[in-house]
């Protein structure tokens, strides 16, 4: 009886809401259904996002893994002053930091014993697209701190605004800019250490 | 665009080539969140399925326990089975321990021998005064506890009792234990309380008769010992001499046995002033 009372107030509460609205509700009421839908949505951009921060696929895997978990504690901060999909990029950024470490010692160990190809074997014209060049990039987003990394993947690689990328990571857009003039700064500069020009 | 700027672009378009979002392991990625999810629900519906009626059963039953009045009782069980007992008191030194039980007095006597060293020099006029440092009163054992009344069980009833039911309520509780007082500690305080104020007569006669009372007494080395003093205030030597000399033979352990060697050396002294020997 109370559970029907209740079904039907949620129901006539979310009548002219708009359907992310109505995921969002269902999602912060703990409906774990609603949680499948926001993944069969966003997982794609969200895998897309972390891959290209973390660098590494696995890693990203376990990122994305943790950011859907934390997604019904963390939606009720969600005001809806932006897409669900930004909102979750910026959850990709808040977990991130230890993952991207953990990916960045996972390469500086592999680049030791040798699986990776070292950076004498790098060319640009013969691997920009190759498997090499990628490693090399990868080194180099390593030396980068976390935020002007994630300055880079969003403004470079997602090509995102200023604005974009300042609200996704809940900087001001100066701040954002200014770690996007370091970011490629400091990446040209190792990439040219890497052999790369 | 310049060649640097070309080295940056390559390296974003390579890393959206590389990382496009799609992948084969992604369902099984949402199997593993859903699990994860419905796992931790679980654990924090176990988690409030067990905590929630243990708290609640503590709550009501400290609620009952108190509108009941039986805290103090409870309180005090669930108190003795966490906290430990005292330790007993300490084993008193060598020299002062008696076979005595715990809780029995003990009078804190200066050495007397210098006092009655002086007092020896001029016996002819005054006989020996011992001094006594600052009386402590005596630490006594506490008294056994009288063990609380049982109280009529309460009914649960909208009326009042009547005064018929009152009476047999009454009569049918078992009268209330009287308090035991303890006559051996009051015998022993009355003669202890005598020694301390200096009515060495009285505290004789009192010591005297606490020890036809009780031959076998908690107190039996303390009443003993401070009899002897006394019989050394009234001048009655002999009688000093024969009580200490059981202390200083160690009838009672190392109890005041080097003190009562001291006095016997110094009422030895004290007769031979008297009765100077024949060289």
């Amino acid at each position: 009886m109370i559970f029907a009372l209740y079904s039907t107030m949620r129901a006539l509460s979310l009548a002219g809401s708009t359907p992310e609205e109505t995921l969002l509700s269902r999602l912060r009421a703990g409906d774990t259904h609603a949680l499948g839908e926001v993944y069969d949505q966003h997982h794609e951009a969200v895998r897309a996002f972390a891959s290209r921060l973390t660098g590494d696929p696995a890693i990203a895997e376990d990122l994305v893994h943790e950011v859907f978990v934390a997604l019904p504690r963390v939606v009720k901060r969600f005001q809806g002053e932006s897409t669900l999909r930004s909102f979750l990029t910026g959850v990709v950024i808040n977990h991130a930091r230890h993952h991207v470490r953990s990916a960045s010692r996972r390469r500086a160990m592999l680049t030791k014993v040798g699986r990776e190809p070292s950076p004498e074997s790098v060319s640009p014209e013969s691997s920009a697209s190759g498997q090499a060049f990628l490693a090399a990039l990868n080194r180099a987003l390593d030396s980068l701190p976390l935020d002007q990394r994630v300055a880079f993947v969003l403004c470079d690689v997602e090509e995102r605004t200023a604005g974009e990328a300042a609200e996704i990571a809940g900087a001001p857009e100066a701040t954002m800019r200014t770690r996007l003039f370091h970011a490629r700064k400091k990446l040209r500069a190792a990439l040219e250490q890497e052999g790369i020009r | 665009m310049t060649d640097s700027s070309d080295v940056l672009a390559r390296a974003a378009r390579a890393l959206r080539e590389a990382h496009p979002g799609e992948r084969e392991g992604s369902g099984f990625t949402r199997a593993r969140i859903m699990n994860t999810v419905h796992r931790e629900r679980r654990r924090r519906t176990l988690r409030w399925a067990v905590f929630s009626p243990i708290a609640s059963v503590l709550l009501v039953g400290s609620a009952w326990a108190q509108s009941s009045g039986k805290w103090p009782v409870i309180w005090e069980a669930v108190t003795s089975v966490f906290v430990a007992a005292p330790e007993p008191p300490a084993a008193p030194s060598s020299q002062r321990s008696a076979p005595r039980e715990n809780g029995s007095p003990r009078a804190e006597l200066a050495p007397p021998s210098s006092a009655l060293a002086d007092a020896g020099d001029d016996s002819d006029e005054a006989p020996p005064v011992l001094e006594l440092a600052d009386p402590e009163p005596p630490r006594v054992a506490p008294e056994p506890r009288a063990p609380q009344p049982v109280r009529p069980r309460r009914h649960r009833r909208t009326e009042t009792p009547t005064s018929v039911e009152r009476e047999r309520a009454e009569r049918e509780a078992p009268p209330a234990p009287e308090p035991q007082p303890d006559r051996e500690l009051s015998r022993f305080r009355r003669a202890h309380d005598l020694h301390f104020k200096g009515r060495a007569g009285e505290a004789i006669d009192a010591y005297a008769d606490y020890l036809r009372e009780f031959p076998d007494g908690r107190f039996v080395p303390e009443a003993r010992y401070a009899m002897a003093l006394d019989h050394i205030k009234q001048g009655n030597d002999a009688a000093a001499r024969e009580a200490l000399a059981s202390f200083a033979a160690g009838r009672y352990g190392g109890y005041r046995q080097e003190e009562a060697r001291k006095l016997l050396d110094a009422l030895e002294k004290k007769l031979d002033k008297k009765q100077p020997r024949s060289p």
